[in-house]
Protein backbone atom coordinates (compact mmCIF):
# COMPACT_ATOMS: atom_id res chain seq x y z
CA UNK A 1 0.00 0.00 0.00
CA UNK A 2 1.23 3.50 -0.82
CA UNK A 3 1.90 6.06 1.89
CA UNK A 4 -1.19 8.11 2.84
CA UNK A 5 -1.63 11.31 0.87
CA UNK A 6 -2.72 13.45 3.81
CA UNK A 7 -2.01 12.64 7.45
CA UNK A 8 -2.96 14.47 10.62
CA UNK A 9 -0.76 12.60 13.03
CA UNK A 10 -1.19 12.33 16.78
CA UNK A 11 -2.90 15.69 17.10
CA UNK A 12 -4.27 17.16 20.29
CA UNK A 13 -6.64 20.06 20.69
CA UNK A 14 -8.30 21.81 23.60
CA UNK A 15 -10.95 24.50 23.61
CA UNK A 16 -10.52 26.38 26.85
CA UNK A 17 -10.35 23.79 29.61
CA UNK A 18 -12.05 21.12 27.50
CA UNK A 19 -9.67 18.70 25.81
CA UNK A 20 -11.35 17.37 22.67
CA UNK A 21 -8.47 15.40 21.18
CA UNK A 22 -5.55 13.83 22.99
CA UNK A 23 -3.85 11.88 20.23
CA UNK A 24 -6.12 11.62 17.21
CA UNK A 25 -4.92 10.67 13.75
CA UNK A 26 -6.52 10.92 10.35
CA UNK A 27 -5.14 9.28 7.23
CA UNK A 28 -6.39 9.90 3.71
CA UNK A 29 -5.38 7.21 1.26
CA UNK A 30 -5.49 7.76 -2.51
CA UNK A 31 -8.25 5.73 -4.20
CA UNK A 32 -10.00 4.92 -0.91
CA UNK A 33 -13.11 6.14 0.84
CA UNK A 34 -12.43 6.25 4.57
CA UNK A 35 -15.09 6.99 7.15
CA UNK A 36 -14.44 8.56 10.51
CA UNK A 37 -17.04 7.45 13.03
CA UNK A 38 -17.64 8.39 16.64
CA UNK A 39 -20.14 9.87 19.04
CA UNK A 40 -21.22 13.52 19.00
CA UNK A 41 -18.66 15.92 20.43
CA UNK A 42 -15.89 13.34 20.40
CA UNK A 43 -13.67 15.39 18.07
CA UNK A 44 -14.33 14.07 14.55
CA UNK A 45 -15.04 17.48 13.07
CA UNK A 46 -12.14 19.03 14.96
CA UNK A 47 -9.78 16.38 13.64
CA UNK A 48 -11.03 17.00 10.13
CA UNK A 49 -10.68 20.77 10.49
CA UNK A 50 -7.12 20.32 11.71
CA UNK A 51 -6.32 18.10 8.72
CA UNK A 52 -7.87 20.73 6.43
CA UNK A 53 -5.89 23.58 7.97
CA UNK A 54 -9.03 25.36 9.20
CA UNK A 55 -8.13 24.86 12.87
CA UNK A 56 -4.60 24.72 14.26
CA UNK A 57 -3.71 21.78 16.51
CA UNK A 58 -2.11 22.29 19.91
CA UNK A 59 0.30 19.46 19.12
CA UNK A 60 0.86 16.93 16.36
CA UNK A 61 1.67 17.30 12.69
CA UNK A 62 -0.12 17.51 9.38
CA UNK A 63 1.74 15.95 6.48
CA UNK A 64 0.89 16.18 2.82
CA UNK A 65 2.74 13.88 0.42
CA UNK A 66 4.96 12.93 3.36
CA UNK A 67 6.03 16.52 3.94
CA UNK A 68 5.28 18.04 7.34
CA UNK A 69 3.54 21.39 7.25
CA UNK A 70 4.44 23.78 10.04
CA UNK A 71 1.26 25.84 9.99
CA UNK A 72 -1.14 24.21 7.53
CA UNK A 73 -3.83 26.45 6.12
CA UNK A 74 -6.75 25.62 3.85
CA UNK A 75 -5.63 27.85 0.94
CA UNK A 76 -2.18 26.21 0.89
CA UNK A 77 -3.61 22.69 1.13
CA UNK A 78 -6.29 23.54 -1.45
CA UNK A 79 -3.64 24.63 -3.93
CA UNK A 80 -1.96 21.26 -3.34
CA UNK A 81 -5.16 19.39 -4.15
CA UNK A 82 -7.37 19.34 -1.04
CA UNK A 83 -11.09 20.08 -1.06
CA UNK A 84 -12.73 20.57 2.33
CA UNK A 85 -16.48 20.23 2.67
CA UNK A 86 -17.56 21.49 6.11
CA UNK A 87 -20.73 20.50 7.96
CA UNK A 88 -22.33 23.78 6.89
CA UNK A 89 -22.94 25.40 3.51
CA UNK A 90 -19.94 26.64 1.55
CA UNK A 91 -21.67 27.88 -1.58
CA UNK A 92 -22.26 31.59 -1.84
CA UNK A 93 -26.06 31.82 -1.42
CA UNK A 94 -26.71 34.50 -4.07
CA UNK A 95 -24.25 33.54 -6.80
CA UNK A 96 -25.67 31.10 -9.40
CA UNK A 97 -24.35 27.56 -9.05
CA UNK A 98 -22.98 27.52 -12.61
CA UNK A 99 -20.90 30.63 -11.91
CA UNK A 100 -19.40 29.02 -8.81
CA UNK A 101 -18.62 25.81 -10.69
CA UNK A 102 -16.86 27.90 -13.34
CA UNK A 103 -14.67 29.48 -10.64
CA UNK A 104 -13.24 26.05 -9.77
CA UNK A 105 -12.94 25.00 -13.40
CA UNK A 106 -11.02 28.17 -14.29
CA UNK A 107 -8.88 28.17 -11.17
CA UNK A 108 -7.69 24.58 -11.28
CA UNK A 109 -8.37 23.42 -14.86
CA UNK A 110 -9.76 20.16 -13.45
CA UNK A 111 -13.01 18.75 -14.77
CA UNK A 112 -15.35 20.86 -16.89
CA UNK A 113 -18.09 22.54 -14.88
CA UNK A 114 -20.77 20.97 -17.08
CA UNK A 115 -19.42 17.46 -16.56
CA UNK A 116 -19.14 18.01 -12.80
CA UNK A 117 -22.76 19.21 -12.71
CA UNK A 118 -23.85 16.15 -14.70
CA UNK A 119 -21.99 13.72 -12.44
CA UNK A 120 -23.52 15.28 -9.32
CA UNK A 121 -26.94 15.45 -10.99
CA UNK A 122 -27.33 19.21 -10.55
CA UNK A 123 -27.37 20.26 -14.22
CA UNK A 124 -30.93 21.60 -13.89
CA UNK A 125 -29.82 23.88 -11.04
CA UNK A 126 -27.12 25.53 -13.16
CA UNK A 127 -28.72 28.99 -13.08
CA UNK A 128 -30.25 28.62 -9.62
CA UNK A 129 -29.04 30.43 -6.55
CA UNK A 130 -27.95 28.00 -3.81
CA UNK A 131 -30.32 29.74 -1.38
CA UNK A 132 -33.19 28.26 -3.41
CA UNK A 133 -31.95 24.64 -3.18
CA UNK A 134 -33.03 21.99 -0.68
CA UNK A 135 -30.57 20.31 1.70
CA UNK A 136 -29.94 17.31 -0.52
CA UNK A 137 -29.64 19.44 -3.67
CA UNK A 138 -27.24 21.75 -1.86
CA UNK A 139 -25.03 18.85 -0.81
CA UNK A 140 -24.93 17.52 -4.36
CA UNK A 141 -24.15 21.03 -5.63
CA UNK A 142 -21.25 21.27 -3.17
CA UNK A 143 -19.96 17.91 -4.31
CA UNK A 144 -20.18 19.20 -7.88
CA UNK A 145 -17.67 21.85 -6.83
CA UNK A 146 -15.40 19.08 -5.56
CA UNK A 147 -15.82 17.15 -8.80
CA UNK A 148 -14.98 20.26 -10.82
CA UNK A 149 -11.90 20.77 -8.70
CA UNK A 150 -10.87 17.14 -9.31
CA UNK A 151 -9.18 17.07 -5.89
CA UNK A 152 -6.44 14.72 -4.79
CA UNK A 153 -8.05 14.61 -1.36
CA UNK A 154 -11.60 15.31 -0.20
CA UNK A 155 -12.50 15.79 3.46
CA UNK A 156 -16.28 15.85 3.87
CA UNK A 157 -17.77 16.55 7.30
CA UNK A 158 -21.22 15.00 7.73
CA UNK A 159 -22.21 15.07 4.05
CA UNK A 160 -25.34 12.97 4.67
CA UNK A 161 -26.63 15.17 7.46
CA UNK A 162 -30.24 16.25 7.07
CA UNK A 163 -30.83 14.76 3.65
CA UNK A 164 -33.31 12.15 2.48
CA UNK A 165 -32.13 8.52 2.26
CA UNK A 166 -32.75 8.54 -1.49
CA UNK A 167 -30.03 11.17 -1.83
CA UNK A 168 -27.55 9.07 0.19
CA UNK A 169 -27.07 6.75 -2.78
CA UNK A 170 -26.47 9.66 -5.13
CA UNK A 171 -23.87 11.18 -2.81
CA UNK A 172 -22.25 7.79 -2.26
CA UNK A 173 -21.94 7.39 -6.03
CA UNK A 174 -20.08 10.71 -6.17
CA UNK A 175 -17.69 9.62 -3.41
CA UNK A 176 -17.04 6.35 -5.24
CA UNK A 177 -16.49 8.27 -8.48
CA UNK A 178 -13.91 10.50 -6.78
CA UNK A 179 -12.11 7.50 -5.26
CA UNK A 180 -12.12 5.77 -8.65
CA UNK A 181 -10.38 8.88 -10.01
CA UNK A 182 -7.64 8.34 -7.41
CA UNK A 183 -8.89 10.87 -4.86
CA UNK A 184 -8.34 10.17 -1.16
CA UNK A 185 -11.79 10.58 0.40
CA UNK A 186 -12.51 10.90 4.12
CA UNK A 187 -16.08 11.40 5.35
CA UNK A 188 -17.71 11.61 8.76
CA UNK A 189 -21.26 11.33 9.98
CA UNK A 190 -23.72 9.25 11.94
CA UNK A 191 -25.60 7.61 9.07
CA UNK A 192 -23.76 4.38 9.80
CA UNK A 193 -25.43 2.20 7.17
CA UNK A 194 -24.80 4.64 4.33
CA UNK A 195 -21.26 5.37 5.50
CA UNK A 196 -20.28 1.72 5.91
CA UNK A 197 -21.81 0.91 2.52
CA UNK A 198 -19.52 3.39 0.79
CA UNK A 199 -16.42 2.86 2.96
CA UNK A 200 -13.22 0.99 2.22
CA UNK A 201 -11.85 1.66 5.68
CA UNK A 202 -13.23 2.65 9.08
CA UNK A 203 -11.54 4.87 11.63
CA UNK A 204 -13.14 5.08 15.07
CA UNK A 205 -12.75 8.26 17.08
CA UNK A 206 -13.27 7.82 20.81
CA UNK A 207 -11.89 9.11 24.10
CA UNK A 208 -9.73 11.72 22.39
CA UNK A 209 -7.94 9.24 20.17
CA UNK A 210 -8.55 7.20 17.01
CA UNK A 211 -8.42 3.52 16.09
CA UNK A 212 -7.90 2.19 12.59
CA UNK A 213 -10.43 -0.64 12.39
CA UNK A 214 -9.92 -1.63 8.76
CA UNK A 215 -12.63 -2.69 6.32
CA UNK A 216 -16.28 -2.25 7.41
CA UNK A 217 -16.80 -5.99 7.97
CA UNK A 218 -13.70 -6.14 10.15
CA UNK A 219 -14.73 -2.99 12.02
CA UNK A 220 -18.08 -4.49 12.93
CA UNK A 221 -16.30 -7.46 14.47
CA UNK A 222 -14.53 -5.11 16.88
CA UNK A 223 -16.22 -5.71 20.19
CA UNK A 224 -15.72 -2.27 21.76
CA UNK A 225 -16.77 -0.49 18.55
CA UNK A 226 -19.94 -2.60 18.39
CA UNK A 227 -20.69 -2.08 22.06
CA UNK A 228 -19.99 1.65 22.32
CA UNK A 229 -21.01 2.97 18.92
CA UNK A 230 -22.44 0.60 16.32
CA UNK A 231 -24.94 -1.31 18.41
CA UNK A 232 -26.91 -3.73 16.23
CA UNK A 233 -25.42 -2.45 12.97
CA UNK A 234 -24.98 -5.03 10.25
CA UNK A 235 -23.70 -4.74 6.72
CA UNK B 1 -1.44 22.92 -14.70
CA UNK B 2 -3.42 26.19 -14.78
CA UNK B 3 -1.62 29.26 -16.07
CA UNK B 4 -0.95 32.33 -13.93
CA UNK B 5 -3.69 34.18 -15.79
CA UNK B 6 -6.26 31.44 -15.21
CA UNK B 7 -5.44 31.50 -11.50
CA UNK B 8 -6.54 35.13 -11.44
CA UNK B 9 -9.76 34.67 -13.42
CA UNK B 10 -11.96 33.78 -10.38
CA UNK B 11 -10.96 37.08 -8.81
CA UNK B 12 -13.12 38.83 -11.42
CA UNK B 13 -16.10 38.07 -9.19
CA UNK B 14 -14.48 40.00 -6.35
CA UNK B 15 -13.36 42.77 -8.69
CA UNK B 16 -16.93 43.29 -9.95
CA UNK B 17 -18.18 43.54 -6.37
CA UNK B 18 -15.41 45.98 -5.55
CA UNK B 19 -16.30 48.10 -8.58
CA UNK B 20 -19.85 48.41 -7.20
CA UNK B 21 -18.73 48.96 -3.63
CA UNK B 22 -16.06 51.61 -4.28
CA UNK B 23 -18.29 54.38 -5.74
CA UNK B 24 -20.88 53.76 -3.03
CA UNK B 25 -18.22 53.89 -0.34
CA UNK B 26 -16.63 56.99 -1.86
CA UNK B 27 -19.99 58.77 -2.06
CA UNK B 28 -20.80 57.80 1.53
CA UNK B 29 -17.47 59.12 2.79
CA UNK B 30 -17.95 62.36 0.84
CA UNK B 31 -21.42 62.82 2.34
CA UNK B 32 -20.20 62.11 5.87
CA UNK B 33 -17.26 64.48 5.35
CA UNK B 34 -19.54 67.23 4.05
CA UNK B 35 -21.97 66.68 6.92
CA UNK B 36 -19.15 66.81 9.48
CA UNK B 37 -17.76 70.02 8.01
CA UNK B 38 -21.23 71.58 8.05
CA UNK B 39 -21.96 70.43 11.59
CA UNK B 40 -18.62 71.35 13.16
CA UNK B 41 -17.51 74.18 10.92
CA UNK B 42 -14.05 72.60 10.72
CA UNK B 43 -12.41 72.06 7.37
CA UNK B 44 -10.81 68.88 8.61
CA UNK B 45 -10.91 66.41 5.77
CA UNK B 46 -8.21 64.11 7.06
CA UNK B 47 -10.53 61.11 7.20
CA UNK B 48 -11.17 61.62 3.52
CA UNK B 49 -7.55 60.90 2.69
CA UNK B 50 -6.94 58.38 -0.12
CA UNK B 51 -5.09 56.06 2.26
CA UNK B 52 -8.05 56.09 4.64
CA UNK B 53 -10.45 55.33 1.77
CA UNK B 54 -8.29 52.38 0.63
CA UNK B 55 -8.12 50.99 4.16
CA UNK B 56 -11.89 51.29 4.58
CA UNK B 57 -12.39 49.61 1.19
CA UNK B 58 -10.21 46.70 2.33
CA UNK B 59 -12.24 46.38 5.52
CA UNK B 60 -15.41 46.37 3.41
CA UNK B 61 -13.89 43.57 1.29
CA UNK B 62 -13.12 41.46 4.35
CA UNK B 63 -16.57 42.09 5.80
CA UNK B 64 -18.28 41.34 2.49
CA UNK B 65 -16.76 37.84 2.25
CA UNK B 66 -17.64 37.16 5.86
CA UNK B 67 -21.20 38.41 5.43
CA UNK B 68 -21.74 36.17 2.43
CA UNK B 69 -20.25 33.16 4.26
CA UNK B 70 -17.70 32.65 1.49
CA UNK B 71 -14.51 32.25 3.56
CA UNK B 72 -14.29 28.49 2.96
CA UNK B 73 -15.30 28.86 -0.68
CA UNK B 74 -12.34 31.15 -1.36
CA UNK B 75 -10.16 28.97 0.88
CA UNK B 76 -11.04 25.93 -1.23
CA UNK B 77 -10.17 27.98 -4.29
CA UNK B 78 -6.71 28.41 -2.78
CA UNK B 79 -6.97 32.11 -1.96
CA UNK B 80 -5.89 33.27 1.46
CA UNK B 81 -8.10 35.48 3.63
CA UNK B 82 -6.02 38.50 2.55
CA UNK B 83 -6.96 38.22 -1.13
CA UNK B 84 -10.54 39.63 -1.07
CA UNK B 85 -9.50 42.73 0.93
CA UNK B 86 -6.55 43.15 -1.42
CA UNK B 87 -8.83 43.14 -4.48
CA UNK B 88 -11.13 45.72 -2.89
CA UNK B 89 -8.07 47.75 -1.91
CA UNK B 90 -6.63 47.59 -5.42
CA UNK B 91 -9.87 48.84 -6.95
CA UNK B 92 -9.93 51.68 -4.38
CA UNK B 93 -6.33 52.62 -5.24
CA UNK B 94 -7.23 52.81 -8.93
CA UNK B 95 -10.33 54.83 -8.08
CA UNK B 96 -8.38 57.27 -5.94
CA UNK B 97 -5.78 57.68 -8.69
CA UNK B 98 -8.56 58.39 -11.17
CA UNK B 99 -10.11 60.96 -8.82
CA UNK B 100 -6.75 62.61 -8.25
CA UNK B 101 -6.18 62.81 -12.00
CA UNK B 102 -9.60 64.36 -12.54
CA UNK B 103 -9.02 66.93 -9.79
CA UNK B 104 -5.57 67.91 -11.08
Amino acid sequence: MNAPLLVADCVSKSFGTRRVLTAGSLRAQAGEVRVLLGRNGIGKSTLMKIAAGVVQADAGTVRLDGRAMLSPSLPVLARAGLFYLPDHDILSPRVPLGTQLRLFEQRFAGRSAEEAARLADVTHFWAAQPSALSGGELRRAELALALSRRPRCLLADEPFRGIAPVDHDRLSAVFRQLAADGCAVVITGHEVHSLLAVADHVTWCTSGTTYELGAPATALEHEAFQREYAIGVQL
Amino acid sequence: MPSAASRLIPLRLLAVRALWAYPALRALIAVVAAFTVTATGREDAAFESPVGVVIIAMLVGAFDVRRRGESLLWGNLGYSAFVPPAVFGLVAVLGELLLATMRA
